[in-house]
């Protein structure tokens, strides 16, 4: 009993292992990688008209933004690290540069958090950036 | 009075235990992707856990045996210490997350540095667990989650489409496609494990012989797990309909804690915002501090050796040690930078792996005549529970293929 489980652990790890390694994206794993972006550009302009309505700590807003930073990283790193299926470099290079457009934006943000203007703009560009990530979602 | 205060541990157990950081984005993840759909399997926990909290607190109270004696007695020695490493391994992964996430929350809170609140966090912890009375420890973390609150108050200042919200109680089977589907049942079954984590019934059973429970005490046994479970239910359900009235309609999946938490405040203003990092905070640090104790009580409840938040901490070396070294470990862990929503979907999903390890051995004692007396499970407590075991097989059996096909449930 326990040898099975033991087998059953390591076959487990192995398995997610193998998963974490691969590097082609395929077109559901593009499709997914694209919903993440546009869901984080989304939530960013949510996220400034909070701030706009002065509801937020500014430890807060400074943090938050932190992490969603933080998040578009990691999301351009595993892209970077990968290369799309054949037929979808379009696509694909679509999404990596949204994803550059969406970070710059966050650290802009977080500087300007009490300037309305600067973060009525920033939450313009960042409409754009969700329009570009439907195109690209469209194309696939 | 003493009644009253007496809920603190259900409370206590209940928000730490599946309002814990794995819980606040998991099911607002879940909201946002399926709407009011995955209510069945809140209910399902609901219900499952009240079972088995009452179960496990009747065999301590009765047989004087808690739920890691109970193990060895049930699964021998070589299994019994298989479940017993298992069980404390993940204690230790779930005891960095919810540390880590306090940090987090800290740093939101504060602005400064997050390693700093890390060690800060556990050094406050660890002088609480060693300087308080067991029944304090409950009463500061059972009452302060409940600032939790703000996350049902801003639910329902939403103004929530209750129609739908019942449909959720069906299960729907398919989605529009496999992907769908998979990942429906990906959170279905980690919503399941939440709700249903081991450490909980692991302090909930030591709890109650911590505070001297005798036989005539069963009766509160009971309503302390059914309320504190139906409190930590009804904040899940916020969480759901959050998820789903806030998120799910800009297309937003929740990939962070903070995006988790101001949802809870985000009708409200300022003050809103610190209530529900507050609340979060006390519901997190009510999550370590169960690990922390229930690796303590697992070891010495597993080899039989003296235990006890109540004696001094020198008369029970193997616990203290053992508790000490849980936090040590877990903010070593949190230390290396790993995030901890990373751990706690390990800890959800091998947890469920884990599960009927603990569970059947407590069924199989609470159904025995010869150890329980008049206190046997009746009829319908074996075919509730034996059907409840049943599903918590079913969902062991899935959840690591489910982990691996929908990528850790990426929509």
């Amino acid at each position: 009993m326990l040898k099975a489980i033991g087998a059953f652990v390591l076959g487990s790890i192995l398995a997610l292992s193998a998963c974490s390694r691969h590097k082609t994206l395929t077109r559901d794993e593009l499709r997914s990688q694209i919903f993440s972006a546009k869901s984080l550009a989304a939530e960013t302009e949510i996220f400034v008209d909070y701030v706009r309505q002065k509801r937020a700590t500014k430890h807060y807003a400074q943090g938050h933004l932190e992490y969603l930073a933080e998040q578009v990283e990691n999301s351009r790193q595993e892209l970077h690290q990968s290369s799309p299926v054949q037929g979808e470099e379009d696509a694909f290079q679509k999404l990596s540069a949204q994803f550059d457009a969406l970070h710059a934006e966050l650290h802009i943000i977080g500087k300007k958090l009490d300037d309305v203007n600067a973060l009525a703009t920033a939450k313009e560009h960042i409409a754009r950036i969700r329009q570009t990530l439907d195109e690209a979602n469209s194309t696939i | 009075m003493k009644k009253l205060l007496g809920v603190t541990l259900g409370i206590m157990t209940a928000l730490g235990g599946f309002v814990d950081l794995g819980q606040i984005v998991f099911t607002t993840q879940a909201g946002a992707l399926f709407g009011y759909q995955l209510m069945w399997a809140i209910a399902l926990g609901t219900a499952a856990i009240i079972i088995y909290m009452e179960m496990c607190g009747r065999v301590a109270v009765v047989a004087k045996e808690p739920v890691f004696a109970v193990v060895h007695t049930r699964l021998g020695k070589k299994l019994g210490l298989a479940a017993l490493i298992a069980s404390n391994l993940l204690n230790l992964i779930t005891c960095a997350a919810e540390i880590g996430g306090i940090a987090i929350l800290l740093h939101l809170l504060t602005g400064w540095p997050e390693k700093l609140l890390l060690l800060a966090t556990t050094l406050t912890l660890g002088t609480i667990v060693l300087l308080f009375r067991f029944q304090w420890i409950e009463r500061t973390f059972g009452f302060s989650g409940l600032v939790m609150i703000v996350f049902a108050v801003a639910a329902v200042s939403f103004h929530p489409d209750w129609t739908q919200l019942a449909r959720g109680l069906i299960p729907k089977v398919s989605q529009a496609d496999t992907n769908h589907t998979l990942v429906y049942w990906y959170f279905a079954v980690g919503i399941f494990s939440a709700m249903l984590m081991e450490y909980e019934v692991h302090f909930y059973s030591s709890g109650a012989l911590e505070e001297d429970w005798t036989p005539r005490d069963l009766g509160e046994n009971f309503m302390v797990a059914a309320f504190g479970s139906l409190l930590g239910s009804l904040l899940t359900v916020a969480l759901l309909a959050l998820g789903a009235m806030l998120f799910l309609p800009h297309s937003i999946f929740p990939q962070i804690l903070s995006t988790a938490v101001f949802a809870g405040a985000f009708p409200f203003a300022e003050k809103a915002l610190i209530a529900a990092v507050a609340g979060c905070v006390a519901c997190l640090a009510g999550a370590a501090v169960e690990t922390a104790l229930s690796g303590g009580y697992n070891v010495c409840q597993f080899f039989n050796l003296e235990w006890g938040k109540n004696l001094p901490a020198k008369s029970v070396p193997v616990f203290t040690g053992t508790w000490v070294a849980m936090f040590i470990l877990a903010a070593v862990i949190a230390l290396t930078g790993v995030r901890p929503l990373q751990l706690v979907n390990i800890s959800i999903v091998f947890g469920m792996v884990v599960m009927p390890f603990t569970y059947y051995p407590i069924l199989r004692t609470a159904s025995d005549k010869n150890v329980m007396g008049k206190h046997v499970n009746s009829k319908f407590d074996d075919v509730i529970g034996g059907i409840v075991l049943v599903l918590v097989v079913i969902a062991a059996l899935a959840a690591i293929p489910l982990m691996v096909v929908t990528h850790s449930g990426r929509p």
